[in-house]
């Protein structure tokens, strides 16, 4: 378990420039880099390629060396082997070694944790069966095609029910049930007190999951901070109700014209791709239709979820249940998701629906983000057009 | 350790799955199974098996050199390019576990592929032990100097530069040492002092040369020390079967105990009389003892039904090879051997013809030998049957006494290991480049490797600085001298490490050798090797430019 006191990975003008074979300076792909990413949250790095995200992972796991300032993991050195016991990683493609079938690889990677047999056996299970390959566990990983490579990386950097996970492009090559799923994953990891940190080009899948993010262009930090707080739109409301008449719409607008608002917006909200093709393959696989390839993912393997199911895992279990079970927000505290607006507005207008109270705001989960949050993509993409903006706020 | 095992284990699956060991198995099975028919050797089955063991370990210790360099240059840079490296060196592993779990890895199918391909050799060699020899001295030959761990022993080195000074002192006695001196001086254009030096040089090959060549009349004469026999005379009573005074020969049954003791033209004794096997069959063996020994001896009066006492002493075997100036008619050198304890005083003798500049054997019995394990040694140079002869030389190299301390079986296992310290050395060398170097590169490194580790004793003596040489050859011998110092001190000898000579010869490949070679091959030098793979790859990044 994560120690709460200290911060899992700290970069403090993080440096590293490629030379050449006559050590000529040939890129600088990161530049003065600080970072603090904090115990039990999920952190997104992002940036056009080339922005120095891989480089930024690869100096956290000792797999390169900065050419200047300091990085800590876990309050140690990068390389040192210790912290590497409490870390999990799934690269950009899942590089495994094609001879091995599935279940040759997980036990590969587990006997690396000096992880007894049977545990080893039990793991593996769980983790095949979470990923949706118990029935193609014999074959080879050369295999597989390349979602189902993903997969089974996945599985990989899970097998050691890792304190920091961090994940380089996971989604690449997943089809939307794996996509779905492994959202899923990354909340339920968060949840338990896991850190993870998130390197995507999918912004929909960082936004749904990262509490923070770091947008990184050219090796240098653009901006930092809160999920939440980078992407609400402070002076907008948007209300969600059932289907009004043009009539009730027409008394809205004149109810906001009293107040010298204007509304802005009407729009049915339209169901998600992902949902609609979640629903289709559920209805497929509830008629048995055949396939050679990954099926369905499992439940969450079980020492992966909050259960406990080994000693030592009851153990940190019982350690994590004195601790909050909702993810801590770290950094500085975002304004709260419903601004402070005129609260006879809204009475007013819950009164003209006739319509029962706004849902009160629960814990963020997948299906209750609210989608006045897809506009601000356009300033996500003008960044990572290049254009600049000043959003930092640490 | 768990994480060494770990990276080895997989290592070894790795090279299994390379399909690299079945193509191995399959290309040595068909070479073991084509050389004894191709190869035919002197045509004796002695020289059938001999072909076999030297060919077949000869040819496991290359195939194996270069797979091993191979394999073990790819295990690492492999997972450097295919990146899998991201996935290993991220987990609880320190970069000199896994460079000592691959090098163990390549160890471990090292001495599987050995084990599979040094029993397949054993049992070809087994089975061609069992077909008919051509006759009882091949016979002879299979089992006492094929089937046998012999240990040798050479004689006391001839002092050949005390030799040189009697001989040089003899030259300026009769004052001829300062008229050959003026030659040299021409020679060396007025360097008086390489003058001298080459005159000595000369002298010194003028007495080596003479030392170990003997005219016809004459006689060489070594002493052998540290001759360790082990065993027991075995002494049981015989039957008497057949007994011929006008041939000259006896027949007697004997238990299977005994006559496995006996080998064809060998030592044996009766009543106490020394004698030879002129025959040996699964029951009974045939003496011919003189006359003498019959008519009034302690052998006199033999009939069949008689019980005689029957003794089988440990034997030893001198193996000698004589090169003549001018090669006989007949091809035949003849020679009377004399033998002697110089101790008991007890000596044998022996008339021989044997073919001239062929390696040839002479079984006694062990008593010859001292307590303190010396014996005398000398070989009287005879003139043919015309009263001609010609001088014949025996190097100091060409003759020895060899003995049996153990059994084939043993010293096979042994040859094995030899041919394994060299590769594992060699999959040391092959990590060691992969740590740092691409496939193709590592591959050359390690290939180059072999031949030089191969031809260390021909490089070490044409590199040897002479004197008279032009003066930018001594330059460049010098420096090439130094370069190979150093190759020296970091390559091992594999000529050491080769056992097919050991094998072909029947001679005993003892442990303390293996021991030493070990700490020097494995302990130090793949050490070394593999202690800077582990520091490289420690200081290396894993990672790419991808900017």
């Amino acid at each position: 378990m994560v120690d709460a006191d200290q911060s899992v990975v700290v970069t403090k003008n993080l440096t590293k420039v490629f030379r050449d074979f006559w050590l000529r300076e040939k890129v600088t792909a990161v530049a003065d880099l600080d970072l603090e990413i904090l115990p039990r949250e999920v952190f997104g790095l992002l940036g056009p390629n080339g922005s120095g995200k891989s480089t930024t992972l690869k100096m956290i796991l000792g797999l390169l060396y900065p050419t200047r300032g300091r990085i800590a993991v876990f309050g140690r050195l990068p390389t040192d082997v210790r912290i590497k016991a409490r870390i999990g990683f799934l690269p950009e493609e899942s590089y495994l070694y094609p001879f091995l079938d599935a279940r040759e690889t997980l036990d590969f990677y587990g006997r690396l944790f000096h992880q007894p047999r049977r545990q080893r056996r039990r793991r593996t299970d769980m983790l095949l069966d979470m990923v949706g390959l118990g029935s193609v566990a014999y074959r080879r990983v050369g295999e597989y095609s390349k979602g189902m490579q993903r997969r089974i990386g996945l599985a990989q950097a899970l097998i050691n029910d890792p304190d920091l996970l961090i994940l380089d492009e996971p989604t690449g090559g997943m089809d939307p049930i794996g996509t779905r799923q492994f959202k899923d994953l990354i909340r339920t990891l968060a949840m338990r007190g896991k850190t993870v940190i998130l390197s995507s080009h999918l912004l929909a899948d960082v936004e749904d999951v990262c509490d923070r993010i770091c947008i990184l262009y050219g090796g240098r930090r653009r901006a930092l901070g809160g999920m939440d707080q980078m992407l609400s739109r402070e002076g907008l409301t948007q209300i969600t109700t059932d289907r009004l008449d043009q009539a009730t719409l027409e008394r809205i607008r004149q109810v906001l014209a009293g107040t010298g608002k204007e509304l802005l917006e009407v729009s049915s909200p339209r169901d998600k791709l992902e949902s609609l093709f979640l629903r289709i393959v559920k209805e497929a696989q509830e008629q048995r239709v055949a396939t050679g390839g990954a099926v369905a993912g499992g439940p969450i393997a079980e020492f992966l979820r909050a259960q406990p199911v080994e000693g030592k895992e009851a153990l940190a279990r019982l350690v994590a249940a004195a601790e909050p079970q909702v993810p801590a927000q770290p950094g500085p505290t975002p304004p709260a998701a419903t601004p402070q607006e005129d609260a006879g507005v809204l009475r007013e207008l819950v009164e003209l629906a006739g319509s029962p109270s706004p849902k009160e705001s629960a814990p963020r989960s997948q299906e209750d983000r609210p989608q006045a949050a897809e506009p601000d993509r356009g300033v996500l993409d003008g960044l990572l057009g290049g254009q600049e903006r000043n959003q930092e706020t640490t | 350790m768990r994480s060494i095992w770990a990276i080895s284990r997989h290592t070894l699956a790795h090279c299994l799955r390379m399909k690299v060991a079945g193509t191995f198995i399959l290309m040595l099975l068909v070479a073991l199974a084509i050389l004894p028919t191709v190869m035919k050797g002197d045509g004796t089955l002695a020289g059938r098996i001999r072909t076999l063991l030297a060919y077949g370990t000869g040819l496991t210790g290359m195939l194996l050199s270069i797979v091993t360099l191979l394999v073990s240059a790819g295990v690492i840079t492999s997972d450097v390019q295919g990146k899998q490296i991201f996935t290993v060196a991220t987990k609880p592993l320190a970069r000199w576990q896994y460079v000592i779990g691959r090098w163990l890895g390549v160890v471990i199918f090292d001495l599987a592929l050995l084990g599979v391909s040094g029993a397949a050799i054993y049992a070809f060699a087994q089975h061609l032990r069992l077909q008919e020899a051509l006759n009882p001295q091949d016979r002879r030959a299979v089992e006492t100097e094929v089937f046998a761990a012999r240990r040798k022993v050479g004689p006391e080195p001839t002092d050949i530069q005390s030799l040189a000074t009697q001989r040089r002192k003899r030259l300026e006695e009769e004052g001829r040492y300062q008229e050959a001196l003026e030659a040299f001086r021409l020679k060396a254009r007025g360097d008086e002092q390489k003058a001298k030096a080459q005159l000595d040089e000369q002298i010194l090959s003028d007495a080596a040369a003479a030392a170990q060549s003997v005219s016809p009349g004459g006689y060489f004469q070594w002493r052998f020390n540290g001759v360790a026999v082990a065993g027991t005379e075995l002494r049981e009573i015989g039957s008497v079967i057949q007994a011929d005074e006008e041939t000259a020969l006896v027949r007697i049954s004997a238990s299977p105990r005994l006559l496995g003791r006996l080998v064809f033209s060998g030592p044996v004794r009766v009543n106490d009389v020394d004698l030879r096997v002129t025959r040996l069959e699964k029951d009974f063996f045939e003496v011919e003892p003189t006359v003498d020994d019959l008519a009034g001896g302690r052998l006199a009066g033999l009939a069949p039904g008689d019980l005689v006492e029957v003794a089988a002493d440990p034997m030893i075997q001198i193996a000698f090879k004589a090169s003549p100036a001018v090669a006989p008619q007949d091809k035949l050198l003849r020679s009377l051997w004399e033998l002697g304890n110089p101790t008991t005083g007890l000596r044998y003798m022996e008339l021989r013809s044997d073919p001239a500049q062929t390696p040839a054997t002479l079984t006694v019995s062990a008593r010859l030998v001292d307590p303190n394990g010396q014996m005398e040694v000398r070989y009287n140079n005879l003139p043919d049957s015309a009263g001609k002869g010609t001088s014949v030389t025996i190097l100091d190299g060409d003759i020895s006494v060899l003995y049996r301390v153990g059994s084939f079986g043993g010293n096979f296992v042994r040859a094995m290991l030899l041919i394994m310290l060299q590769l594992a050395f060699l999959a040391a060398v092959g990590v060691f480049a992969g740590s740092f170097l691409s496939f193709p590169v590592a591959c050359l490194v390690g290939l180059a490797t072999l031949p030089v580790s191969m031809a260390r004793g021909f490089l070490s003596q044409s590199l040897q600085i002479r004197p008279g040489l032009g003066g930018g050859m001594e330059v460049l011998t010098l420096i090439g001298g130094w370069a190979f110092r150093v190759v020296r001190v970091l390559l091992p000898d594999f000529s050491q490490t080769s056992p097919s000579q050991s094998l072909v010869g029947g001679e005993h490949i003892s442990w303390e050798f293996i021991a030493r070679l070990g700490l020097l091959m494995l302990i130090v030098r793949a050490g070394l090797v593999l202690a800077s793979a582990c520091l490289i790859f420690h200081k290396r990044e894993l990672a790419r430019v991808q900017v």
